[in-house]
């Protein structure tokens, strides 16, 4: 039997017992190493409603479209799956995305999915750019014009029916051109005018909410032109691209439909020897373990510094090496071409444990899931071992090549973020102020004294336009302190803060050791004398500090002060909620019913206040909200 | 015309039950586009390319529209391969 007859086996098996890690493991494997039509059709009717994959999570995707994608369709939904998503895909109709888009009682509107892609390209939308047919230079600057207006019509009408997020294809730059390379020395030629369309839409989608851009053109020459384009397939079927590449243009709306969704990967736990460099470092020794001098031509200073750009883009690093702690820590302080240094990693195991537990032990430490776990290992065996008896964590699937190593990294597409907040950019150093905290506390005798020691200051503020990305991810990610798990985008939260209804605050965190940054999240529907908590949520990050009781009597104070007589709080239980879930009851709030698993919690500010913990300074605002 | 043996039958019937999602078993030769709920036109095109795919041939879209059986997809590719 062949390799793929036996992954093929093992995947029906993997799904039929419920084994969700092992499946998503295995499915990633076939795909990726035969990412074909048949192999896209066997996943797509192997794994969604099987028991595997039943606790996956699903994104309703509708596709705007110029061209023919049915047959791509296939490839995107086994790229969710090979990342453990079921992708729900509706395609609307051929070129008809101008009237669906326009149109509030479209497909589109009525399907309300999780996320739209308008997928274009340069022949349909701009066909005089494509072919060259102009007939004088102004006639390209007109297209542009014609394009770029036609485009933000849609964009703007899209964003006033609708809080989902867009994704939006750039065009693709022409093939051939009319005046061949005298093209290119005019501003207003093809060639560059398709440019500049593109640069107007980075412009356009950095103007409106949740509107991204993908980049076509950069993904065909990625790959060729030449080996992109299909001219029998366009002729006969209107699809532009070649079979092979179908995958190619499907792993790239996945990594947007990841992105746009809530983040599946948090953390990178990266192995040691022959991974961030060569060689074994308890038998070669620092001297005798291999990082070559230039970045350029040495393999493990490329995948660092793959992986420290993950670091700044707010990926969480950790380590687990079978190694004596002693060896490898000296390599990592001392070693003087390492770019990763001790104070990157937030959690360390160095030790002969087996990995998948560690791998649990660096998950609790972190306060994430070991589903937002990705593990790093040159070691096939190790990689594995771990799909097996730690089915939840992400395995990368590394090549033998350690030249490939660093882009195996890089084209992770779990790891991709399509807005920075700043406590993204902060979090690494975030991660080091804890293990100062951490180790605060193990030094102060009681937890009340470690409160008073740490020096915390909360500051709350109205949600502005600055902080709508952050507010709007803390909804996406946050899963343990969170009352109501509902995820909104960045429209919906500005929706909220301009509504008259409803107030969304921001709650930023402070202390001795350094900036937590925003932190968590308030929204009420306010009614004269009632307001309803319709959010309230903390990040893990701050989790066990009393900080949630400073919120809540900033929260009391705020409604005494509008003449409100009650707040009611609801608490929607899910499967990482449950360290919220004695919050209302704990701070006074009493029970009033039951919708479905759903509790109402009711508190009557005649009756009682809540204090915020001393220890707690709570900052005014600098601007009153009105 | 020579009819497409037997394995070669197999492998279309495996890529085909892929691209429908439906069981390799409910296949035969003569299963077609008629009888088969899930071979519409939209799949037939992702049959097309996945046969073409699958077997390393180039079939041209005017023999695309007349290739509506799993026979006649056999003999097809059968052909082509001894071109």
């Amino acid at each position: 039997m062949s390799t793929v007859d036996e992954l093929r086996t093992q995947i029906q098996q993997a799904a039929a017992h419920g084994h969700a890690g092992l499946c998503r493991g295995l499915a990633a494997r076939l795909w990726h190493s035969t990412p074909t039509l048949a192999a896209a059709g066997f996943l797509a009717k192997t794994l969604p409603g099987s028991s595997a994959a039943s606790t996956w999570p699903s994104r309703r995707v509708f596709m705007l479209r110029s061209f023919t994608v049915e047959p791509i369709i296939p490839a995107l939904v086994a790229e969710g799956l090979a990342a453990g998503v079921v992708f729900d895909v509706t395609v609307g109709d051929f070129n008809a995305y101008s009237q669906e888009l326009l149109d509030p009682s479209s497909r589109l509107y009525e399907a309300d999915p999780d996320v739209a892609i308008l997928a274009l390209q340069t022949r349909d939308i701009a066909p005089e750019l494509w072919a060259g047919t102009a007939t004088s230079q102004s006639a390209y600057a007109a297209a542009v014009e014609r394009v770029t207006a036609e485009l933000s019509t849609l964009v703007e009408a899209f964003r006033s029916r609708s809080a989902r997020p867009l994704v939006l294809h750039g065009l693709d730059l022409p093939v051939q051109t009319a005046d061949g390379i005298g093209d290119h020395q005019r501003a207003a030629g093809q060639i560059n005018a398709v440019r500049e369309i593109n640069r107007r839409l980075v412009e356009l989608a950095g103007g409106t909410s949740d509107v991204y851009v993908l980049d076509y053109d950069r993904l065909v020459s990625r790959h060729g032109s030449d080996r992109w384009y299909d001219e029998r397939l366009w002729a006969s079927a209107r699809l532009p691209l070649s079979t092979g590449l179908m995958p190619a243009l499907a792993g790239e709306w996945a990594r947007f439909l990841f992105a746009t969704g809530p983040a599946l990967a948090k953390v990178l736990v990266c192995d040691l020897d022959n991974t961030l460099w060569g060689g074994v470092i308890g038998e070669d020794g620092i001297e005798g373990i291999v990082l070559g001098e230039n970045e350029q031509t040495c393999p493990y200073l490329r995948t660092q510094r793959a992986i420290l750009d993950l670091y700044d883009r707010g990926i969480i690093l950790a380590i687990c090496s079978k190694n004596n702690p002693d060896d490898a820590l000296q390599a990592l302080e001392r070693h003087e071409r390492m770019l990763l240094r001790p104070h990157h990693f937030a959690a360390t195991r160095i030790n002969w444990i087996d990995k998948p537990v560690n791998l649990a032990e660096i998950a609790t430490e972190i306060s994430v899931g070991l589903d937002a776990l990705v593990f790093l290992d040159d070691n096939p065996v190790e990689r594995e071992h771990v799909m097996q008896h730690a089915p939840e964590v992400r395995v990368l699937d590394l090549p033998d090549d350690v030249q490939q190593f660093a882009d195996c990294v890089r084209r992770f597409p779990l790891f991709e973020r399509l807005r920075l907040t700043a406590e993204d950019r902060e979090r690494g150093a975030m991660y080091a102020q804890q293990r100062c905290r951490d180790e605060l506390q193990r030094s102060t005798a009681s937890v009340e004294d470690y409160y008073r020691s740490l020096g915390m200051r909360m500051q709350v503020d109205p949600v502005g336009s600055d902080t709508m990305a952050r507010a709007s991810q803390l909804t996406q990610k946050t899963n343990q302190f969170n009352m109501t798990t509902r995820r909104y985008t960045e429209a919906e939260i500005a929706a909220f803060a301009a509504a008259d209804g409803h107030h969304a605050w921001t709650v930023q965190v402070a202390d001795r050791f350094g900036d937590n940054g925003i932190v968590g999240l308030l929204i009420v529907e306010a009614g004269p004398k009632e307001w309803r908590i319709d959010t309230f949520l903390m990040s893990c990050r701050v989790i066990g500090r009393t900080v949630e009781s400073a919120m809540l009597a900033w929260l009391v104070e705020r409604a005494r002060a509008a003449g409100v007589t009650r707040l009611v709080g609801e608490f929607v239980p899910t499967k990482k909620n449950a360290p919220a879930a004695e919050t209302f009851a704990g701070h006074g709030f009493v029970p009033a019913g039951q919708a479905g698993t759903a509790s109402r919690w009711v508190f009557e500010l005649d009756h009682g206040t809540i204090r915020a913990p001393e220890w707690i300074a709570i900052l005014e605002p600098e601007v009153q909200p009105t | 015309m020579n009819a497409a043996p037997q394995d070669l039958v197999a492998r279309v019937i495996e890529v085909a039950a892929d691209v429908l999602g439906v069981a390799a078993t409910a296949l035969t030769a003569d299963s077609s586009a008629e009888s088969v709920e899930a071979w519409d036109s939209i799949s037939h095109l992702n049959l097309m390319l996945a046969v073409e795919q699958a077997t390393g041939t180039r079939i041209e879209p005017e023999q695309m529209v007349e290739l509506t059986s799993i026979g006649k997809i056999a003999d097809a590719v059968l052909k082509l391969q001894s071109q």
